[in-house]
């Protein structure tokens, strides 16, 4: 297995060296030259006009994947085929009308109002951007004008400047901020359960404003409007507090990560929200209220006894809603907010953003660092003793996957939604890994399998045997009247066994008859022990 | 099976399962170990990946149909690229898995098979696939196109599969023989001896003894079997074979329907039609003719001789097969009158389906030349769909088959060409059908199809072991029976005790091979002993199910064979005492059971047969 590693090495040194030497271009392609003997199709005159060119124009050309589905040959009047089906339903399941009839509206509704219609066709495609960077591109496109379907509106309207990356933290590995528009949505659920409902569903939902105040003490209205239609969170991790988790480590080796922080972020139009939340956390012991310029904030406790960093902190600053799990995290969303060090000054994700759209909707931020610490954590689980060493096997798992970076900006555009991710894992990596994980995976698992059975069948046959020998043995000397000290006649013995032959171990061990009659016969072999 | 074979059979699965893997090694990696099989082919070797897959992008997309309503590309240069390092990487890591109870031989055959496994990959030519592509477009208001590509650099395609579906371009094979009334037709290329020495010489540099000495076995055994040797059989073919179904509307005949009811249906008809080098394999068909009458009369008609065989299904008339050979084609056809009208056509004086308007139509979208086609018409579904309906047995059921019918799409004329180009295999097909739909339907018919072939065979297999051992069990039981009588009849079984001490020495008698006319008699006498009477039945007896109470006993739940003859007794040890013509487990007279095979039992004769 070395000798053979040693060649591929060397290939792959080459390699980089010659894409070093010879510039390894990740440009976008460009126009194509085909060479003239290609097999092109016969040339036709396409007889429908498919939303192709929209589609594909905005995808990355020359990469590992490009893919293109019309999807208005099914969607577009889907509600009204769905209804052509309503007769064969009813015909197959006479005495069912009313049912089958309740069951087509909700679907065609569905349908109709969400705007699935509009969907006129899909696209993906992937393209390396970089060494080990790949680009991905997801689209799901409806012509401009067709975006009546509540889909197209709950996400936010127009691509804007990402501002929410100014409110994640420098050494955020988690962070995710997205266009919502709360109210629409719920408006949206409660017109689709209004639509499908029976009358009792619909008194209870209308009843729900009600019931809303009386559990909160908000006008539902008013709650929903306090939203400022942007919702984020973001995970860190803090290097400088360890942490042990309490769980055993069957390593033996502690189990510490490093100090997980939470950052949670809403736009708000009022102080509603916080006000709210301060009431609520009123109830708690040892609350303590702040004031810090137009900073108002609630301070909690320690909540967990065996996490002492963990003291979560409500914060309201005139614009955001915050909820942190410690001052700490607070200090630094709102340093970065007033324009000191935030994501955008993350060296890992300003190499991802070069290659990101710069506005968007929504935006979602994946560092490595995640990826890391939850394969310290793995190799941490795996048992000393048997098997691969922790060291081995954190080697396969390099070999198998690379810790996932990604960062990715959803648009809601004019035509459709359209989400751009940039990262260092590829479809061919993906594919490539899932399929010799499995082929390893098995062979993990076949090998010593196969191997053991095969040892335990022999380990049994062998045993089989020396009870044989023995019995012959005991017979032997019963009836030639031998003392228990007496030494075996091997030659007289094999008169009582099958074809007067001694048996063979199957793993090729030598047997001998004991040192007296009262000792069992033995087998060379390792482990085949009568 | 013994217990040597079960690691060559694992060994041969994970080869398998790591040539996908290994054979995408970086190709500088010069093998050299000491077993290098030798292969008759030469050693393709595909060059080096280039590190932007743009080209093969290109030339991809340019095969397919852009603007249509569907289109994916997928290159694999880099996936093979990087499954082949990932996987060197895991190789790695499988040494370290503990082997305290593999030996060296294990660990060096594990080693050999993957790296075997890897050449014949690269040997094949699948690590040289740089990119596929699929594409759907719609060429008028009811014709759909689809392309399948399935791509390699034109420098490379030096692998085996490259040539095994046809190599250079040409008219499509056998369309001059199909009638204009053919409702299906397939042709298509096939390197039929390529194809036979590619798996025979990979068998033989296998380098695994026991699979090499299994396969030669089965060589020898076929070419027993069929008087003539495999390579000859090889040179005799041509490469190329063609199959088409007729449907004539104009003469309908009766067949059997549905609760006896003649049906009327268009007369089909089928021919098949393989290229061949010379008569050999004609002549030998001749010679397998029975002397003696059986209605299989040997003609010579304007120069093509044929063997016609007898009506074989007296219920369709028409049905008449025969075999002929006209110097460059082999024909097997349902009737004269097909290879009649094949001929016909050939020779320009009846029209064919190339002349047809809807053929025409269709191919001009497609490729004309190339290596293999087919063909289906519409006719062929609405006829289908016809007879369907009229099987179904009242009108409430028409009714709901005919809106049922209604919503699904109708049955779609369709041609599908294949090339084999200096870019690899492209296939067009051209109908109505929508290539989307009918790579969703395939999408989700072909995991359930694996699912059932992988599952059913297994499972019955399982349930068939399952019964032998079961079986096995009920002869232990009753042989042990049988001696627990014996130790209370002074070591006498009950046929050896006359009726006047309670045995039935008086009913034992035996048939031609020694078994007893009668074991139900003498186990009846044996109730006591036995326990109970559901070990008298083989689980796998078919039709009869066992029985728990004495009372419902019959002679029929009696699956075992019982031996009778005056040389089975209790003072002998290896005398077969009872055994079950189904398994061919056999009992003795000392209580053990072994699993025969039929082949073992076949020998048993009156008197003693005694098992070793």
């Amino acid at each position: 297995m070395k000798q053979s590693n040693i060649p591929s090495q060397t290939l792959f040194v080459l390699l980089a060296a010659s894409m070093a030497v010879g510039g390894w271009d990740y440009r976008p392609l460009q126009a194509a030259e085909l060479p003239a003997d290609l097999p092109k199709p016969p040339p036709i005159t396409p007889a429908k006009q498919t939303s192709y060119t929209a589609v594909t124009s905005q995808l990355d050309r020359g990469g590992d994947l490009f893919g293109y589905l019309g999807t208005a040959q099914w969607l577009d009047g889907l509600s009204g085929k769905i209804g052509e089906y309503e007769k064969l339903a009813l015909e197959m399941a006479p005495g069912e009308e009313e049912s089958v009839k309740l069951a087509f509206k909700i679907i065609t509704g569905l349908v109709k109002r969400s705007g699935m219609e509009e969907l006129s066709g899909v696209g993906v495609s992937t393209v390396q951007v970089g060494e080990e960077q790949f680009r991905s591109r997801f689209y799901m496109h409806h012509a401009a004008a067709r975006n009546s379907g509540y889909l197209w509106n709950l996400f936010g309207e127009k691509p804007h400047a990402l501002s929410g990356l100014d409110l994640m933290p420098e050494d955020a590995v988690f962070a995710s901020y997205s266009d919502v528009n709360v109210k629409a949505l719920w408006k949206t659920l409660l017109n689709e359960l209004v639509m499908l409902g029976t009358p009792e569903i619909r008194q209870s939902l209308s009843a729900a404003p009600e019931q809303f105040k009386m559990l909160t003490g908000m006008d539902l209205d008013e709650f929903l409007d306090s939203f400022g239609g942007e919702i984020g969170g973001a995970l860190l991790l803090n290097d400088a507090i360890p942490v042990n988790l309490p769980m055993p480590s069957p390593s033996g080796r502690p189990m510490q990560i490093p100090q997980p922080e939470l950052l949670l972020v809403a736009k708000v139009n009022d102080r509603l929200l916080f006000d709210q939340l301060v009431k609520v956390s009123a109830q708690m012991p040892n609350v303590r209220k702040e004031q810090e310029g137009a900073v108002h904030k609630v301070l909690m406790p320690a909540l967990v006894p065996f996490v002492p960093a963990l003291q979560p902190v409500i914060a309201y600053d005139g614009g955001h809603l915050f909820v942190v799990s410690s001052p700490g995290v607070l200090k630094k969303v709102l340093a970065a907010k007033a324009g000191g060090p935030s994501l955008r000054n993350n060296e890992q994700f300003k190499a991802l953003a070069a290659h990101l759209p710069s506005e968007g909707n929504s935006f979602t931020y994946l560092s490595d660092r995640l990826g890391k610490e939850y394969m310290k954590f793995q190799q941490n689980m795996i048992p000393a003793g048997d098997g691969p060493s922790p060291q081995q096997f954190s080697v396969l798992l390099q070999k198998l996957s690379t810790p996932a970076i990604t960062a990715s900006v959803f648009q809601n555009t004019d035509e459709g939604w359209l989400t751009t991710s940039v990262g260092n894992q590829s479809v061919a990596d993906a594919l490539s890994i899932g399929s010799v994980a499995v082929v390893g995976l098995l062979a993990a698992i076949a090998i010593p399998n196969f191997v053991n059975a095969r040892a335990t069948a022999q380990k049994n046959s062998c045993i089989a045997n020396l009870r044989q020998i023995d019995g012959a043995t005991q017979q032997w000397a019963l009836e030639n009247q031998k003392k228990a000290t007496d030494k075996p006649d091997a030659k007289a013995i094999l008169e009582y066994l099958r074809n007067s032959r001694m048996p063979e171990c199957p793993a090729g061990g030598i047997y001998k008859l004991g040192e007296h009659i009262s000792h069992s016969p033995t087998c060379s072999h390792a482990g085949h022990k009568l | 099976m013994n217990i040597k074979t079960k690691p060559i059979l694992v060994l041969c699965s994970l080869g398998l399962a790591a040539i996908f893997l290994a054979g995408c090694k970086p190709p500088s990696e010069t093998p050299t170990t000491p077993t290098e099989p030798k292969s008759s082919f030469s050693t393709a070797s595909p060059s080096a990946p280039s590190p932007t897959s743009a080209e093969a992008f290109n030339n991809v997309m340019g095969m397919l149909d852009e603007n249509g309503s569907v289109l994916f590309y997928m290159g694999t240069e880099r996936m093979f690229r990087v499954a082949a390092e990932k996987f060197e990487g895991v190789r790695g890591i499988m040494d370290s898995i503990p082997k305290k109870d593999l030996d060296e031989d294990d660990v060096q055959q594990i080693k050999r098979a993957m790296e075997y496994a890897g050449k014949v990959f690269r040997r094949i030519g699948i690590s040289e696939i740089a990119g596929m592509g699929v594409s759907g477009i719609a060429v008028d208001s009811e014709l759909n196109r689809s392309r399948f590509v399935l791509h390699h650099k034109p420098e490379n395609g030096k692998g085996h599969m490259w040539s095994l579906l046809g190599e250079e371009s040409h008219e499509m094979f056998g369309l001059d023989l199909m009638p204009a009334n053919t409702m299906f037709a397939s042709s298509q290329d096939l390197n039929f001896a390529g194809l036979w020495r590619l798996i025979d010489s990979e068998v033989q540099g296998l380098g695994i003894d026991d699979v090499t000495k299994g396969w030669n076995e089965g060589k020898k055994d076929f070419e027993e079997a069929m008087k003539m040797k495999i390579d000859d059989l090889m040179k005799s073919l041509g490469g190329k074979f063609s199959l088409a179904l007729t449907l004539d509307e104009s003469q309908m005949i009766q067949v059997p329907g549905p609760d006896d009811k003649p049906m009327d249906v268009p007369r089909p008809d089928l021919v098949f039609a393989v290229a061949v080098n010379d008569n050999m394999i004609f002549e030998r068909i001749k010679k397998e003719i029975p002397p003696d009458n059986s209605g299989i009369v040997v003609t010579n008609i304007n120069g093509i001789e044929r063997i016609q065989g007898p009506a074989v299904f007296p219920p369709v008339p028409s049905l008449k097969p025969l075999i002929a050979f006209d110097g460059q084609h082999l024909f097997a056809a349902s009737s004269p009158e097909a290879l009649e009208k094949a001929l016909a056509v050939k020779a320009g004086k009846a029209p064919g389906l190339a002349s047809t308007e809807k053929f025409k139509k269709l191919s001009a979208l497609a490729a004309t030349k190339g290596n293999g086609f087919s063909f289906a018409d519409s006719r062929l579904g609405e006829i289908a769909r016809d007879i369907q309906k009229r099987t179904l047995a009242d009108a409430q059921e028409a009714k709901a088959f005919n809106s049922l019918m209604a919503q699904l799409q109708k049955p779609s004329d369709m041609y599908t060409s294949f090339e084999n180009t200096k870019y690899g295999w492209v296939w067009t097909a051209v109908g109505q059908q929508n290539a989307a739909s009918t790579i969703m339907a395939s999408v989700a018919v072909a995991p359930v199809a694996i699912l059932a072939g992988i599952a059913v065979p297994n499972f019955v297999k399982a349930r068939g072991k399952a019964e032998r051992i079961r079986c096995v069990n009920n002869l232990k039981q009753v042989s042990l029976a049988l001696k627990i009588y014996a130790s209370d009849h002074d070591d006498r079984f009950p046929f050896q005790v006359p009726a006047a001490q309670g045995g039935t020495k008086e009913k034992a008698e035996q048939d031609d091979s020694g078994d007893d006319r009668n074991p139900f008699a003498h186990l009846m006498k044996m109730r006591s002993e036995l326990g109970s009477p559901k070990i008298l039945t083989c689980p796998a007896h078919d039709g009869v199910s066992p029985s728990t109470d004495w009372e419902d006993v019959t002679a029929g739940h009696v699956s075992y064979k019982l031996r009778t003859s005056k040389e089975v007794t209790d003072l002998v040890s290896d005398e077969v005492l009872v055994w079950c013509p189904i398994h061919h487990n056999v009992a003795r007279t000392d209580g053990s059971v072994f699993q025969m095979e039929e082949s073992d039992t076949d020998k048993r004769q009156p008197g003693s047969w005694k098992i070793r």
